[in-house]
Order: C-alpha cells, then sequence, then structure tokens
C-alpha cells in the first residue's frame, strides 16, 4: 500500500510502501525507508517501545502526516506519532513499514489473496483534499 | 506542533492532488517492475541493495549507503526511488 509520509519537523517527505498490519497499534516507519528519505537518527529526541514476537524493540518517535490517494483523485491526510525502528541495527536493515491500526481503523479494509486483491474504503480521514472539479 | 498544523506543513511539501498521483503513480510503477523483475534481478544482484527509479535499476551495491551515494551523485529523488534488499532466501515475517 503506497503512500507519502511527511515528517514536518525535519522537513521530509518520501513515498512508502507500507505493509498492512492489523496487528500493529500504531505505524512504525523500516530503516530501509527512513533512511531513503534522509532520516537521521540524531535528529529524533522521541523514544518509545514495542513489544512484538521478537521482543520488545526501542524506537523513535516522529510526528509525521501519512497520505493515501482514492480513485477519485482525492487524497488523504492522516497526522499520527509514528515509530521509527533503529536505523543502524544490522538484523533489522531491510525490514519495511507497517502500516498499523491508527490509521487501518478509518478504512475497511478487504483481502482476498485469492484475487490478489486488497481493496481499501476510506471511511474518515483528518483532512481530505479534494481534485479540482471537471467543468 | 498541532495535528492541523502539521497536516498544512504536510500540504505545502506535497502539491496538489495531481502531484501526489505522479509520486505514487512513480513509486508504484518502479515497485511493480521490481517484484516482475525478482528472478532477472536475484541472477544479476543477488545479495545486493538495488534503487529502481521510473522501472529501471539505476544504482545497486553491497550496502544501502553505497546505492544511496550513487542515487545522490545521478541527481535522482530519493523520495520516489524503491531501494530494496535482492536475496534469494525467502524471510519469514512474524510481525
Amino acid at each position: 500500500m503506497e503512500g507519502l509520509l511527511s515528517f514536518p519537523r525535519l522537513n521530509l517527505l518520501g513515498v512508502v510502501s507500507f505493509l498492512v498490519d492489523t496487528g500493529a497499534d500504531t505505524s512504525i516507519i523500516g530503516p530501509p525507508d527512513a533512511v531513503r528519505i534522509g532520516v537521521q537518527e540524531d535528529q529524533l529526541t522521541g523514544k518509545a517501545e514495542s513489544f512484538g514476537i521478537g521482543g520488545k524493540l526501542s524506537c523513535s518517535v516522529e510526528p509525521a502526516v501519512l497520505i493515501f490517494r482514492d480513485d477519485s483523485g482525492a487524497a488523504h491526510f492522516y497526522s499520527r506519532t509514528v515509530q521509527i525502528m533503529p536505523l543502524r541495527r544490522r538484523d533489522l536493515a531491510a525490514l519495511p513499514s507497517l502500516l498499523g491500526r491508527d490509521v487501518l481503523d478509518h478504512w475497511r479494509v478487504t483481502y482476498d489473496p485469492q484475487a490478489s486483491l486488497l481493496e481499501i474504503d476510506i471511511h474518515s480521514a483528518d483532512q481530505t483534499l479534494e481534485p479540482p472539479a471537471i467543468r | 506542533m498541532s495535528a492541523s498544523q502539521l497536516i498544512a506543513e504536510a500540504m505545502q511539501q506535497v502539491g496538489s492532488p495531481e502531484s501526489i498521483r505522479q509520486d505514487l503513480e512513480e513509486f508504484r510503477e518502479s515497485a511493480l517492475a521490481l517484484s516482475a523483475d525478482h528472478p532477472r534481478l536475484i541472477d544479476e544482484y543477488r545479495e545486493e541493495w538495488v534503487a529502481v527509479h521510473r522501472g529501471e535499476v539505476v544504482a545497486h551495491g553491497r550496502t544501502m549507503a553505497a546505492v544511496l551515494k550513487q542515487v545522490d551523485a545521478a541527481g535522482l529523488p530519493r523520495s520516489k526511488i524503491v531501494v530494496r534488499f535482492i536475496t534469494e532466501d525467502p524471510r519469514t515475517l512474524i510481525l
């Protein structure tokens, strides 16, 4: 699921391919995406701990805006504090970014792997930018 | 900074709905090319990082830092490229 990820405080913006994860309480950005769009660990001041099947992980946190587009061309904005995985750990280096329930709770998600289908209906967003009307 | 201030700043960054569409479609094109071409990429770039832009491999190397250095040197937009580690070993993710 592709979306734009903005870190306004850091003036960074990039497209991210998220793994949809209904088991994640919050969205979390993987090292490849964070590094690619220019996040530097020493710029991050907030900290949080996450717990998963692999145990406890100390992450950074940063206010972000996640932006997704629907078929009508409207852009939907979500202001969230996302977690960022540690950037220098080799064992985490290739992990994907996860889209968690902090965003998914505002969508209806249909997953049909037999039809190679992941369908999203957006129920609500913090703000929506409609495409220009066609005259 | 409040949520509405954050969104206002993000709107300034992303521009119009049309530019959002272009950014997402360009990225999706690269991601699809990467998936479709995976067998060839394994042959050519096994255990390497690759960067794909507009469906083409534009950089590769043993480390992500090396790949991003090539991307920056070529003046390509990091925000729109796909960077992946190419490996034959399937990883089991339990997140």
